[in-house]
């Protein structure tokens, strides 16, 4: 008890001193908190970057259809097998999308040009996707939106920036889409009508997409309740495993193939792995700085005060009592101010956790061409584990550097000290 | 999103169209359905006409030799070809063969309902085309996806104004009324032009057939200049009746491109047998 | 001047401890405050190098029309004069020109439609890492297949030619067979001013396949040496079929590449597709990629034969992987700053405590007359040799520990695979020693060790003798 008095007196006593030191390993484990959120909310919404790209979290499609994405491997029965997935995947999935793929030509006037075709529900992709959604559009209206102020009566499509250059159309002009339906008799065309233009900075997007609703692109590639893949979206990105193990006795009923989005966008994965890599031996650095600099804080104020160890130890105090004195104060600090510390950053991590950062803003303008893909904000995440890990060595390596000042005090010779002034 | 699938459609889709571009120009299709009940008989004729039209270069079979001249902004190029084609069963069936120039000389395409396939005399290797194959426009010519299927285009899935009626005398001097078609698409109809111009000549006999005078495609409705014309020229009497033997697409929006079909040889009805649509027929 | 440097080397000594551990302190800040921006230099560069090295390059060429058309016609010139001054232009260590070309390959019964990618082996080794992609058999030979030189036709040959017009247009309309005779010998002289015209290789092209096409195509992945047969359209517009001889298979991972690739030298495309000495893209390898937006900048600024171009860096052709870098680094720059801040409120604690220490000794000091301005001018000699010390140190270490990350690297493949655009990259993190990573650690540490001190000092510049001598 005496020791914990004694600990505690001593840094009110040297207030400035104390506060100082604290003042570094609060500031420190704020920020690296506060860090920590942002570093992970930076790479979770790169993450959606490329769940965006790979177009979902999780994708299903028929077994044969990634080696050969030709409508001959569709996923059939497609409202049924929709369902089920749905169900399966139910408390992990927030949205399950179904897409049909085609190869297709777009027309307008005399102009030609090869594209692939999406066709999507319109209302639920918009959720989900990067690329034709309300912030990507730049003339007309999104799909959803499009086919209410149809000129011509006639069902909608989106196309890129680019397309629309090298077609030479306009919102409302008419286009068909010509595509080689799955039984394949000759070719089958349909009329549509440019509801919107998206641009997303992405050129293969922007030069060569174009969606339309699927029930369109159904009954273009002549299958009914056929679709090309089923892709599902998570809140968070750690829930895939427990997707995928979800879904795996389905999936092989159904003779279905599921490929993650990392698998989708390898680069993309890679990149934000090694990206993790250098956060986490940064943090690493900042450890091992503050440390030091409590170190330092300790030395100075042990090898400082050898006189007034001296006289307890004069008095009859054990050196015991004076390394726990030293230790104790160590502690004292160290853990106040990481109390402190988390709090504060945990602080910020909330604050950033609703608010969010916009990218833009913090990252300057030439993010420009990165376009619509990237998420507008992006928000700090936290994972408490690492968090109190972080903390936790903190104070243990506190202790640690602080054992060799406390031992040295506890062996003074009191005579020398006092002789020493 | 894959490039090469992208490609492989527009080459997939631009041999058919380019093999039946030239088939239609000389080739029936299936007679066209008849009108909905209900249109006015005017309506009626003048689809009538705009179908003959369509096809007086056409008989159930047909065989011709012609030369294709293409200009564009880079190059102009020149082909003699003879396409041959027989539409009386379900299975239309077209052989292009190339007579001219030198390296183009004897490759054939042969176009048996849905099947493809292309001949390359140099390898003497037959190669049948499921659904891919390269290239943009056929042999970079201006004849467009549309025109391809002008024919159940045009009858099919416009509606039509019958704009002017006037007398005129045609290229050879004879008497003719001009008929000045506006036709617009139906709702719904896959076609991509907004509205397309038709004129034709009707002769001052009883029975004789509408030709052809010149086709303008525009791109909207209430858009003032056409962006490809097709002008029929060079009226001939010939054997089989008076005809154009000059085809022109120009393409309008590129100044001084265009390309130009000049029929020298053309015969109608030929009784073909199977043999001359195969594989033998290459060689 | 020198009696105060005098004293202030003196009083640095008197307090060894004390001056060491201050000084230690900053000097490992300084080191690692190096190898903290090393670090994420070569973070940064790891990131383009796996964006860039496996096919994209740093900087790309194209006619302006083609990266939204794509069409066959829209190429580059690409000969020998103009790839040499590519080379030759500031910044640039490598160019490889490639040409594209989507075509139909058949083997027996099987066939795809396929992406043919002519490269020049040597020139892309020198840009890319492709060679290094996993692979089954062979990769492609340096040398193109020898093709004759094409000629144009003579006066009496053109004649010629249009005679054999004349005559297969006669034949066709002919109701019998013509004489096989004549076709035999008709065929022949065709086939003698077509090969003119269009010289056949002399020996069947090699190309690579990607592996899943090779699967597709019913090739067995361990007999390489098989043929199998492309038909094309040249630029002409003249169809032609060819054999060619699958020399191996890679896999890249990536999707569309290992279904639809074909690989081929870049001239024997050229000569297929009649296109000899044009590319459709030429991609640069520049010394430091980060130029790569300046470089992009001047080369499109560079007569290129007179020929329209459009000149990308891989920034506006990866704007994904862009975005990451930007928001790496502006994170790891934010960390840094929190190693300077502590760094920086480390030094000022020891000093403060230094001064307040010494309140007698410098309150004697000025009691013996020395004068304000000397006394903080003791004060800040003492923090800046002791200062210069540390840092000196610092930088060793730092250059050090940097060098060591830099040629050693950090092994965090428990992080995840890295494997981008089909290469492996060995998952090391990798510093990048710059003398920018020096130069801003030191400056920065000189200023705030500077402002630490003479805030104490000049606090203990106003202190009035008497009180100071009073305290302890």
């Amino acid at each position: 008890m005496l020791a914990h008095r004694l600990a505690l007196r001593n840094l009110l006593r040297n207030g400035r001193r104390s506060a100082f030191t604290a003042a570094v390993i609060v500031l420190t484990m704020a920020l690296l908190t506060c860090f920590q959120g942002l570093s992970d909310g930076g790479h979770q919404a790169m993450v959606q970057v490329g769940v965006r790209m790979g177009l979902g979290d999780y994708i299903l499609s028929q077994q044969d259809h990634l080696n050969d994405p030709s409508l001959q491997h569709l996923i059939g029965d497609a409202a049924h097998v929709e369902a089920q997935v749905r169900q399966a995947s139910q408390g992990l999935a927030s949205q399950v999308v179904p897409r049909l793929r085609l190869s297709a030509m777009v027309q307008a006037g005399p102009n030609t040009v090869a594209v692939m075709a999406s066709g999507v529900d319109s209302r639920v992709e918009e959720q989900v996707s990067g690329i034709a959604d309300a912030r990507a559009i730049v003339h007309g209206r999104p799909l959803s939106a499009a086919s209410a102020a149809s000129h011509h009566d006639l069902p909608p499509v989106v196309l890129g920036e680019r397309l629309s250059k090298a077609l030479d159309v306009r919102v409302g002009d008419r286009i068909t889409l010509t595509v080689k339906p799955r039984d394949g008799q000759g070719f089958s065309r349909a009329a549509f009508e440019v509801g919107g233009i998206f641009r997303t900075g992405m050129q293969e997007l922007d030069a060569f997409w174009v969606e339309l609703p699927l029930s369109e692109a159904q009954k273009l590639a002549g299958v009914d309740d056929h679709i090309s893949q089923l892709a599902l979206y998570l809140p968070r990105e750690s829930l895939l495993p427990a997707l995928q193990t979800r879904l795996a006795a389905l999936r092989q009923g159904l003779l279905l193939r599921g490929q993650s989005w990392n698998e989708a966008a390898p680069e993309l994965n890679a990149a934000i792995a090694l990206d993790a890599a250098g956060m986490s031996l940064l943090m690493l650095i900042v450890i091992v700085v503050v440390v030091a600099g409590v170190l330092n804080t300790v030395l100075m104020s042990a090898l400082k005060r050898h006189r007034e160890f001296g006289v307890m130890l004069a008095l009859g105090g054990s050196p015991s009592l004076v390394v726990r004195v030293v230790l104790l104060e160590a502690l004292y600090l160290a853990g106040f101010s990481l109390l402190l510390g988390l709090s504060l950053g945990y602080a910020a991590h909330l604050y950033f956790a609703t608010v969010g950062l916009n990218f833009r803003e913090v990252f300057g303008s030439n993010l420009e061409a990165g376009g619509v893909l990237l998420p507008e904000r992006f928000y700090s995440s936290l994972a408490p584990l690492k968090l109190l890990a972080v903390a936790g060595t903190v104070l243990l390596l506190t202790l640690i550097v602080s054992a060799w000042p406390a031992f040295k005090s506890g062996r003074l010779n009191p005579i020398e000290t006092l002789n020493h002034a | 999103m894959n490039s090469l699938q992208r490609l492989l459609a527009r080459s997939a889709h631009s041999l058919a169209r380019g093999l039946r571009v030239l088939a239609c120009a000389i080739a029936p299709l299936a007679a066209p359905h008849a009108q909905a009940a209900g249109e006015s008989s005017d309506t009626q004729q003048t689809a009538q006409r705009i179908r003959e039209a369509e096809t007086a270069l056409r008989g159930k079979t047909s065989m011709g030799v012609m030369k294709m001249t293409i200009k564009r902004s880079d190059y102009e190029r020149t082909y003699d070809l003879l396409v041959m084609s027989d539409d009386r069963s379900d299975e239309g069936k077209v052989l292009i063969r190339m007579l001219g120039p030198a390296l183009w000389r004897g490759n054939a395409t042969l176009k048996v309902g849905d099947r493809i396939s292309f001949y390359d005399p140099r390898t003497r290797r037959t190669t049948v085309m499921g659904n891919s194959m390269l290239g943009d426009n056929w042999m970079g010519s201006h004849f467009t996806n549309d025109d391809l299927m002008r024919e159940t285009d045009l009858s099919r899935h416009y509606s039509y104004e019958v704009q002017a009626q006037e007398k005129t005398k045609d290229a050879l001097g004879q008497p003719v009324q001009r008929w000045r078609i506006q036709l617009l698409p139906k709702a719904g109809a896959p076609v991509a032009w907004g509205r397309v111009l038709y004129q034709l000549d009707v002769g001052e006999q009883p029975h004789s057939r509408a030709l052809p005078v010149q086709v303008d495609y525009f791109r909207r409705p209430d858009d003032t200049a056409p962006v490809r014309s097709l002008r029929y020229s060079q009226l001939t009497q010939t054997e089989a009746g008076r005809l154009p033997m000059r085809m022109t697409m120009l393409a309008l929006d590129k100044p001084g491109e265009y390309t130009q079909i000049d029929y020298s040889r053309l015969r109608f009805d030929k009784d073909f047998s199977a043999d001359e649509f195969s594989d033998r027929a290459f060689r | 001047m020198s009696s105060l440097q005098k004293m202030a080397w003196r009083n640095l000594g008197r307090n060894r401890k004390r001056s060491a551990t201050t000084g230690l302190g900053l000097a490992l800040a300084m080191s690692l405050c190096m190898a903290t921006l090393g670090i994420m230099e070569g973070l940064s560069r790891d990131l383009i190098r796996g964006t860039t090295e496996g096919e994209v390059g740093h900087v790309q060429i194209h006619h302006p029309a083609y990266p939204d058309a794509r069409q066959l016609r829209q190429t580059l010139p690409a000969g020998p004069a103009l790839m040499a001054q590519l080379q030759q232009q500031d910044g640039v260590q490598a160019a490889s020109a490639r040409m594209f070309a989507y075509a139909y390959l058949s083997h027996g019964s099987r066939s795809s439609g396929v992406q043919l990618m002519g490269i020049d082996p040597v020139q892309e080794r020198q840009v890319t890492t492709m060679h290094l992609q996993a692979r089954q058999g062979r990769y492609l030979d340096d040398e193109a297949s020898p093709w004759p030189q094409a000629r144009s036709l003579s006066v009496e040959q053109e004649a010629q030619d249009r005679a054999l017009t004349e005559a297969a247009i006669a034949a066709a309309f002919d109701e019998g067979k013509p004489a096989p005779l004549q076709e035999n010998e008709r065929a022949a002289r065709n086939a003698a001013l077509a090969e003119q015209l269009a010289p056949r290789p002399t020996r069947t092209p090699g190309v690579v396949l990607g592996a899943q096409l090779a699967a597709n195509l019913g090739l067995d992945p361990q007999g390489q040496d098989t043929e199998v047969q492309v038909l094309y359209e040249t630029s002409q517009g003249l169809q032609g079929s060819m054999a060619l001889h699958v020399r191996g298979t890679t896999r890249s991972g990536l999707d569309h590449q290992d279904r639809s690739r074909v690989l081929l030298h870049l001239q024997d495309l050229q000569h297929m597709l009649q296109l000899a000495g044009r590319a459709h893209e030429i991609a640069l390898r520049l010394h430091d990629p980060s130029q790569a937006d300046a470089v992009a900048a001047r080369l499109q600024a560079l007569p290129m034969e007179g020929e329209a171009h459009k000149v990308q860096s891989w920034s506006q052709l990866r704007p994904d992987v862009l975005a990451l870098i930007a928001a790496n680094r502006a994170l790891m720059g934010t960390l840094v700053f929190i190693v300077f801040l502590i760094a920086g409120v480390g030094v000022l604690n020891t000093m403060l405590v230094s001064i307040t220490e010494r309140q007698r000794e410098l309150s004697l000091l000025k009691a013996l007359g020395l004068s304000p301005l000397h006394l903080v001018l003791l004060v800040a000699m003492e923090t800046l040799l002791l200062c210069l010390a540390a840092c000196t140190l610092g930088l060793l270490v730092g250059a050090g520990l940097t060098a060591w990350l830099q040629i050693q690297g950090l092994d965090v493949s428990r992080f995840g695979s890295f494997s981008m655009s089909g290469v492996d990259m060995a998952p090391k993190l990798r510093a990048q020693l710059q003398w920018q990573t020096a130069l801003v650690p030191l400056a920065c540490m000189l200023l705030v060790s500077l402002l630490a001190a003479l805030v104490p000092a000049v606090l203990a510049a106003r202190l009035t003798p008497a009180t100071g001598l009073r305290a302890t």
